[in-house]
């Protein structure tokens, strides 16, 4: 356990050195878009969605300067380096999260736009369950190979679920009619899906990148 | 733990080079050389000690344990020194401690503190300002600040001027003055060795050629005066 903290740790140092900047530049350009659509909520699914893209750019920082022979010298062991990254998006996702939905509401009441408790649990659970879904589809590619071999298909994921998710909702609108029911009917299992649904997804994509890194020369 | 570093039977086989049946010890206490061109196996062989890669044959022990079985437990007492440095750029020297130090058990930030003093390391110095010479320097306090019984050092002095080459020999001669701790240290610039090493290995094209104290190399090539004249001389194959 303590080399999962030591390794969130590092990954800390690793991310500081590149992306914090980066992701207070995302704050103002979704703020900008939530100010001019008047759609506050919006500014979640946007911070959220390009969080997730710069958490993978972790594993460029550890490709270009050499970390992967720090990672051989140091006393870790390999699947405790990746259960360690995992836990620092998911804390990462959380921090964001909760940053972003206090920028919606402080900027809600500035703009004076109301919104619901249905709405605000759609945008919160909907953006973090995305944000893990793209890091867990992001990561063991990235466990396997170099960045720099992924970087060119590393938006492949997002036109995925995105094309993938528009066909579903043309093809079945009326399945996707009813779940908004179902949901609208029982607003708290959007909370119960969101939640359990991200940390399922992370624990999949955690045991498959445990078993790509393994064996990967460092 | 009579040897630092034991390594029996080793073979690592790549599509066009292979290392075959390295053996070699180094005993406790001592400086061993481990010489060879470049693209000999020295780097392949530390690689394979560090179980960075996967053998194909062999064992390797370290400080008596085995290296992929207590993996973890040998490296808290092991510290490497690469030619390049392996720290994020961005990063400067006092957050190299803070990103890593917590890995190390015996890890002691007073030591830290004192090296970089006395390597003359700018504290709030990013990585990549400093020159390849404190570079290395960086890498050596890392390595003396968990108290390592074992160092090993992969070509560190390659790129590296004549000043900076004599001052990390002189940090490495005091680094095992008191008898308890090795190195094992690859180069391809055999005068570092002459001045420091007890014991020397020379690889070529991924066969060790001697292994040995050093005083025995030139009882086993009696017709040479110097480990660059062995080296030459197995490169032409005259030995």
């Amino acid at each position: 356990m303590n080399n999962i903290l030591n390794s969130i740790k590092l990954d800390y140092y690793i991310m500081k050195s590149s992306d914090f900047k980066r992701i207070a530049i995302i704050a103002v350009i979704a703020l900008f878009v939530g100010v001019v659509t008047k759609n506050p909520p919006i500014m979640l699914g946007i911070i959220m969605m390009i969080s997730a893209f710069l958490m993978g750019t972790i594993f460029a920082v550890v490709e270009k300067n050499n970390l992967n022979k720090l990672y051989g010298i140091l006393p870790v062991k390999k699947q405790e380096t990746v259960i360690g990254r995992y836990f620092f998006a998911l804390l990462a996702g959380v921090i964001i999260a909760v940053i972003a939905t206090i920028l919606t509401f402080v900027v809600s009441y500035i703009l004076n736009v109301g919104f619901g408790g249905f709405t605000l649990a759609v945008w919160v659970c909907g953006s973090f369950l995305f944000f893990c879904l793209l890091i867990s589809t992001q990561f063991p590619l990235y466990f396997k190979y170099d960045f720099s071999k992924l970087a060119a298909f590393a938006n492949i994921p997002y036109i995925v679920l995105i094309i993938g998710g528009e066909f579903l909702i043309g093809k079945e609108p009326q399945l996707f009619g009813q779940a908004i029911k179902f949901f609208v009917q029982n607003q708290y299992m959007i909370w119960v899906v969101g939640i359990i649904g991200s940390l399922v997804l992370l624990s999949i994509s955690t045991f498959i990148s445990i078993a790509l890194y393994k064996n990967r020369e460092l | 733990m009579d040897n630092a570093i034991e390594i029996k039977g080793l073979r690592k086989d790549y599509k066009d080079f292979s290392l075959n049946d390295i053996s070699l010890t180094l005993p406790a206490g001592h400086i061993m050389g481990f010489v060879g061109q470049n693209g000999a196996g020295k780097t392949t062989t530390i690689r394979l000690i560090l179980n960075m890669t996967a053998r194909n044959n062999g064992n390797i022990k370290v400080l008596g344990l085995d290296n992929i079985l207590d993996e973890q437990k040998i490296k808290q007492d092991i510290a490497v020194v690469f030619d390049d440095t392996f720290f994020a750029d961005s990063w400067k020297v006092s957050e190299v401690e803070k990103a890593i130090k917590g890995f190390y058990l015996k890890w002691n930030s007073n030591l830290y503190h004192k090296y970089v003093k006395e390597f003359g390391l700018p504290i709030d110095k990013k990585v990549k300002e400093l020159s390849r010479g404190m570079k290395m320097k960086l890498m050596l306090v890392v390595a003396m600040s968990h108290e390592a019984k074992l160092l090993i050092l992969d070509e560190p002095t390659s790129g590296i001027d004549p000043v900076a080459r004599d001052e990390l020999l002189e940090i490495l001669n005091g680094y095992v003055a008191n008898g308890d701790k090795s190195i094992f240290f690859s180069t391809h610039i055999t005068t570092d060795l002459e001045k420091i090493a007890d014991y020397i290995s020379i690889i070529h094209n991924g066969n060790i050629v001697y292994t040995g104290i050093k005083a025995g190399l030139f009882e086993q090539f009696p017709n040479v005066k110097s480990i660059d004249d062995i080296l030459v001389s197995v490169s032409k194959r005259k030995i």
